[in-house]
């Protein structure tokens, strides 16, 4: 019962009695509040449903561990994103060290007609195609266009240049339209 | 051309992603406290968990030892007084043991170290100002005649002989047999020497209690009977009131959550009829003050607060998964429902959690005395929860009878 009355309570309230260590239904109720949020922007990086329940569970231990510093006043979602996004590089680079050097794909000539699969395109074809990309490649496609970052802050995030960066990402979009058509070509054909 | 497949293709990623339907499930959330747990390990966090039981154990042994020092202090200071008031009347009565002390240098006052035997005493003066008031009028003694100059010493020697002998009792009695004054082959009475006695401690009972307590939070009101033993003792603060503290392992077992039957039906999983329950050993650390209700301390009324150790901390979520299937057969769609009771048990590490001061300690006792040194207590009790304990965070409370075997001095 209590519980429920904790899933009506704002963020704000939320985050309060977390801070004040009052009780762990406080911090279930955030939990299951965001849960679903944050598995849909970790299972961006990791691909896998497996890794990113992972990326996710590290996500809440330090949004619970930082609370202190949250702005109370500022947007939950929008720092607990940044935490998200923080917490999947950290799992590559416990992994992986070193960028891959992968080969610069050669442009893809895609014709009109896309749009249609695209719209019909589903989570599982979208993490078909991600998957598929290097990791870092991934991350970069990830945080330029779908998270709106600047080179300069990617750099910055990932510790490499704008240049590399900018190629990264180049390098991204090639691979994407190529496995698009390597994907989806069938569906691709008959559109056109 | 690329661009714009490139834009189109950001977006759908963007919005499908966040369209996506993930539910939350238990075993999620299971899997995040351990998670948390582990990371709490290697936290500050432990290091604040150390700090308060740190804080708790010198709380308890400065309180005890600041009262048995301010008790022990004004013991002394009152034997003292009172001694000195019988030393003064002594005085009047005993003018020639007077006159012996003004007779002493007190350059040569002894120090605890030397025997009694080698104080110097300056006999000649004694002998001199040691005068029989029955005699005043007589300004000479003959010094031979002082049968045991060694101990007729002035109270002056005497008291800070006492005082640097401290607690020795057998330095006391020493003394206590070499002070008889003989002059003119008259016994004067006795000097009444000033002897503080020793130290007493106010740890004057150790009690060792059993009980049968049951446990009560908003998910179990029915509760389950468990049982604690421990060690206590008591500080005599006055003669009514009491300092106790001391350790008490508590065996607990409660049902701590029950949502009740929930079943969700928009999503494929679901879980319905979730419950918790607690297998918990706790090590309780009280502060209590015992106000006695008659001078023999036939009975009492306890007030405290106590802080927990968990020395077991097991969690059980019991939950069923409902799972849903559907298949096409014959153009036809039929669905399964699967239901599994799924269990899952978390535990904590021993010592791994310290909660400071979460309950309220009220309890009755009744003293019924067995002999001199034995007593036995029967003490009704309630601990009520002030804030949530365990690392679920729950309220409980516990009552039951406390049978106390008391140990005294």
């Amino acid at each position: 019962m209590a519980e429920h009355s904790q899933d009506s309570l704002s963020d704000k309230k939320l985050v309060q009695l977390c801070k004040k260590d009052e009780s762990y239904k406080a911090k279930k109720a955030l939990y299951k509040r965001y849960y679903q949020y944050s598995f849909s922007v970790a299972l961006r990086y990791a691909v896998s449903e497996e890794l990113a329940a992972e990326i996710v569970n590290d996500s809440f231990v330090k949004l619970f561990r930082n609370l202190d510093e949250f702005k109370i006043d500022s947007s939950l979602r929008s720092w607990f994103r940044r935490i998200i996004i923080n917490t999947a590089i950290d799992h590559y680079r416990k992994e992986k060290k070193h960028l891959e050097n992968i080969p610069i794909e050669e442009p893809s000539m895609i014709e009109d007609g896309y749009e249609d699969i695209i719209s019909a395109l589903t989570v599982k074809d979208i993490l078909r195609l991600l998957e598929k990309l290097p990791e870092y490649h991934r991350i970069i496609f990830n945080l330029y266009e779908i998270e709106n970052y600047s080179h300069k802050e990617i750099s910055e995030i990932l510790d490499i240049s704008v240049g590399t960066s900018r190629s990264y990402l180049s390098r991204a979009k090639a691979q994407l339209q190529k496995l698009f058509i390597a994907n989806f070509g069938e569906r691709y054909e008959r559109t056109l | 051309m690329n661009e714009h497949f490139d834009n189109l293709f950001a977006d759908k990623v963007r919005d499908s992603f966040n369209e996506l339907e993930v539910g939350f499930s238990e075993s999620s959330w299971q899997q995040f406290l351990l998670k948390e747990k582990k990371a709490a390990k290697i936290s500050p966090l432990l290091t604040n968990r150390i700090l308060k039981f740190a804080a708790v154990f010198l709380i308890i042994a400065g309180v005890g030892y600041s009262f048995r020092m301010i008790v022990t202090d004004s013991e002394l200071r009152k034997t003292d007084q009172n001694q000195k008031q019988i030393v003064e009347s002594n005085e009047q009565k005993n003018p020639p043991n007077n006159a012996v002390t003004n007779g002493v240098d007190s350059s040569e006052v002894p120090s605890a170290t030397q025997q009694f035997s080698e104080i110097k005493v300056p006999s000649e003066s004694i002998a001199e100002s040691n005068i029989d008031p029955e005699k005043q009028e007589t300004t000479s003694v003959d010094s031979s005649k002082i049968e045991t100059s060694t101990s007729s010493i002035g109270f002056a020697v005497v008291e800070q002989i006492n005082f640097n002998m401290g607690d020795s009792e057998g330095a006391n009695e020493k003394l206590r047999n070499k002070s008889t004054v003989i002059v003119d082959g008259k016994n004067y009475d006795e000097p009444m020497i000033f002897i503080p006695k020793a130290r007493k401690s106010r740890f004057n009972e150790i009690e060792f209690h059993a009980s049968s307590l049951t446990n009560y939070s908003e998910a179990d009101p029915t509760s389950s009977l468990n049982y604690s033993g421990g060690i206590s003792s008591e500080v005599q603060l006055t003669n009514r009131i009491g300092f106790s503290s001391g350790l008490t392992v508590a065996k607990q077992a409660l049902e701590i959550e029950n949502n009740g039957l929930e079943i969700t039906t928009e999503s494929e999983l679901s879980e319905t009829g979730i419950s918790t329950f607690a297998d918990l050993v706790t090590l309780d650390i009280p502060l209590n003050v015992r106000y006695y209700l008659n001078q023999d301390k036939e009975a009492y009324f306890s007030l405290g607060i106590s802080s927990f150790l968990y020395l077991q901390e097991s969690f059980t979520t019991t939950f069923s998964q409902v799972t849903e299937l559907t298949i096409e057969k014959d153009g036809e769609q039929i669905t399964f429902r699967q239901v599994d009771e799924v269990n899952n048990t978390r535990s904590e590490e021993a010592f791994s959690r310290f909660d400071f001061a979460k309950t309220v300690n009220v309890s009755m006792g009744f003293q019924y005395s067995l002999s001199d040194k034995l007593g036995l207590i029967f003490e009704p009790y309630a601990k009520i929860p002030i804030a949530p304990l365990t690392s679920e965070q729950v309220r409980f409370g516990s009552g039951g009878l406390q049978v106390r075997f008391q140990l005294r001095n």
